[in-house]
């Protein structure tokens, strides 16, 4: 017992170490963040590579480096389509969305469509489906957190809650946009090299014969006939579909990944940074689903489903494995490293979250709805950090209330609101000229009521594996809603455009077109 | 006196709270009315200016307004088509995978087989689409828009100063 304590207490103090070099840094950041720019986008100051890692950074969360390194290990084939579809999104933020949205933006999603549509509703609306997004992403974050916390540390599931939660405000609190995105920088090396290291140190297991892997991962696997074939894990071919469209497009709808480029001083810096991002994000995909097999292989699936149902545990216990096994020094510090490195990528996507939620609450709703003046810059900043604290806490109380439940879904909730409620109103007012404040309410609405009303009647909610009502019938097949809510976000945006008496002025829209594409008038980057 | 100053800061007090009502009804209204509709008056600085530069290159022939709908009109030629037949090729192979389970099992290499390589094949394609779009934004598109920028400031000045 003693010795285990010690070798959670290894743990626990190099997250300790994590923790105080990330709190130097953003006290070190703080110095850099002025006025409300400094806090909200970090100045429009960062540099496309660091962008860039940022990016990679909010891509290499828990889900990834924890979730698809398990899925892989249980299922094979399936974890590879879970990741595919992440890497997916990016088309359309690269081609789409990235550019425009430097260009058109100040700080919020809102500020985009305000351009050309300027009613309060549209921000309102806008602005709640945000809110929504970022609140269920951080919900499964934070109960994530404290799972991860009771396997990994000498800690209960609450207390890792508490801890994620509190320095989640304390980073952003303290560090504004600046902190969070260092944090998420220093995170992003730390993850990508942890996975080099750990897909180095297999392929030296296997004598570098990739094929031996996969013949032993194949052989010990829990379906050996299906494991490298799909159907293994996704049983509806529906569903998959559903999860891959929401997958594909509603990536480039989060909040906390819009934001990061309005931090860049130009719409070439936002390109180059997505350019970094996707050259980082890619080969990370590669090795995860590489460690995925490897965990397989060396650990074996029945070990990682002895240790956690969903094999959230397959990458430490590789690492273990691979650093010489249990009770061996080499193990106990390679999985050491491995746990804090999981704590900071939860650490560093909350705090990225956090602050685009600020933005919304205090720009959006207080500053131009409910003060109409966007021009004190220090009140904005004060407001923001009142709604981080509360947006904080709040999300914390949540977390704790739910943390028996399975609030897996809400990842793949965050991901169908983001794709059916921001995305159509983003395509719409980019490139449709007659779209109008009718049309981007009943989008956003139609969007969010309809992905959320989707998933609440589907088997993530109800049914044997759902959140409630575990002997009843889902009322619904598909536990992901894209197939069904995205096109319904998109039509009803069109619907209410074509049938309403507001018009959009053709001025505000060529004044728009000339905004996104030249960068003519947009946002500039301020002086630290 | 005292009476006197009573009854002052009772008018006082009943003016603040008549002011405090109208601005209150004031505010109702301009919700409702605004909503949603309306315009705000006091909203982001770019999109005042956006409307600011509308009616400034409207005098100027046309020039920055027909070169800004020929950019959009290269620029979505390229990107929309490059971005349909992407994810035309990532639904496509997703609906192979899902539905020809037998054809995906065909092995290629040791354990290597068809499902697998289509999985790498499908990341090729999201970074050959990627290089793409990069390599002709950099060639074709950046060297226009900073002329589209250029001609609308121009046009800016010499609006200003008339």
């Amino acid at each position: 017992m003693n010795s285990l304590l010690s070798l959670g207490g290894l743990r626990a103090g190099a997250f300790a170490l994590f923790v105080l070099a990330s709190v130097v840094l953003t006290i070190w950041a703080s110095r850099r963040s002025r006025g409300a720019a400094g806090f909200f986008v970090a100045g429009r100051n960062l540099t496309a590579f660091q962008n860039g890692l940022a990016i990679s950074g909010d891509f290499m969360s828990a889900a990834s480096f924890l979730g698809v390194t398990g899925l892989v290990a249980l299922f094979g084939f399936d974890g590879l389509v879970y990741e595919v579809g992440f890497i997916v999104g990016w088309i359309m933020i690269v081609l789409i969305v990235a550019e425009p949205l430097r260009n058109c933006g100040k700080f919020t999603l809102s500020d985009v469509v305000a351009l050309r549509l300027r009613s309060r509703g549209v921000r309102a609306a806008t602005a709640a489906s945000s809110l929504i997004i970022s609140l269920a992403y951080l919900l499964a974050q934070l109960v994530g957190a404290g799972a991860l916390a009771a396997l990994l540390l000498p800690i209960g599931p609450g207390t890792g809650i508490v801890i994620i939660g509190v320095l989640m405000i304390a980073y952003v609190l303290f560090g504004g946009m600046v902190g969070a995105t260092y944090v998420q920088i220093v995170k992003a090396v730390l993850v990508w090299t942890a996975t080099t290291v750990l897909t180095l140190l297999v392929f030296i297991h296997f004598s570098f014969d990739v094929g031996a892997m996969f013949a032993k991962a194949k052989s010990v696997s829990l379906h050996t006939d299906q494991y490298l074939l799909p159907g293994g894990y996704f049983k509806n071919p529906v569903d998959t579909l559903s999860l891959a469209l929401a997958l594909a497009l509603g990536t480039a709808g989060l909040p906390h990944v819009m934001t990061r480029f309005y931090t860049v001083p130009t719409a070439i810096a936002a390109r180059h940074s997505a350019k970094i991002a996707l050259t980082v994000i890619t080969s990370f995909a590669v090795m995860i689903c590489l460690l995925g097999f490897g965990a397989s292989a060396i650990v074996g699936p029945h070990a990682i489903l002895e240790s956690n149902r969903s094999g959230n545990s397959a990458i430490t216990l590789l690492a273990l494995q691979l650093g010489g096994g249990a009770r061996s020094f080499g193990g106990e510090m390679l999985l050491a490293c491995v746990s804090a490195i999981a704590f900071a990528t939860i650490l560093a996507v909350v705090s990225g979250i956090m602050i685009s939620s600020a933005s919304t609450i205090a720009h959006d709703i207080f500053s131009m709805l409910v003060f109409k003046s966007p021009s004190h810059e220090r009140r904005q900043v004060a407001i923001a950090k009142m709604a981080t604290v509360g947006f904080g806490l709040l999300a914390i109380a949540l977390a704790l209330m739910v943390q028996q439940l399975n609030v897996a879904f809400l990842v793949g909730l965050a991901f169908a609101v983001a794709a059916s409620a921001n995305l159509p109103v983003i395509l719409l007012s980019f490139f449709w000229r007659r779209f109008n404040d009718v049309g981007a309410i009943a989008a956003v609405i139609g969007g969010m009521i309809s992905s959320i009303g989707l998933v609440l009647a589907g088997p993530a909610v109800i049914g044997h594996h759902g959140l409630l009502f575990k002997d009843a019938t889902p009322l619904l097949p598909l536990a992901n809603p894209g197939i069904v809510s995205i096109p319904f976000g998109f039509i009803c945006g069109w619907v209410a455009t074509v049938i309403s008496r507001s018009r959009s002025t053709g001025e505000s829209f060529e004044a728009q077109q000339l905004r996104m594409l030249s960068g003519f008038g947009a946002e500039e980057a301020i002086e630290h | 006196m005292g009476v006197y100053t009573r009854n002052v800061n009772d008018a006082d007090v009943l003016n603040g709270y008549t002011k405090r009502c109208r601005h209150l009804y004031q505010r109702v209204v301009d919700l409702v009315t605004e909503w949603p509709g309306g315009s705000m008056q006091a909203t982001q600085k770019g999109a005042l200016r956006a409307e600011d530069y509308a009616r400034t290159f409207r005098g100027d022939s046309g020039d920055v307004w027909t070169r800004t709908r020929e950019l959009a009109r290269f620029r979505g030629r390229f990107v929309w088509s490059i971005f349909v037949a992407s994810l035309s090729i990532y639904f496509g192979l997703l609906v192979v995978m899902l539905s020809m389970r037998d054809l995906m099992s065909v092995r290629l290499h040791g354990d290597v087989n068809l499902g697998l390589v289509a999985v790498c094949a499908q990341l090729l394609v999201t970074i050959a689409t990627f290089w793409a779009y990069c390599a002709w934004a950099s060639a074709h598109f950046d060297g226009r828009a900073r002329e589209l920028s250029d001609a609308a400031s121009l046009a800016e000045k010499s609006w200003e100063t008339q």
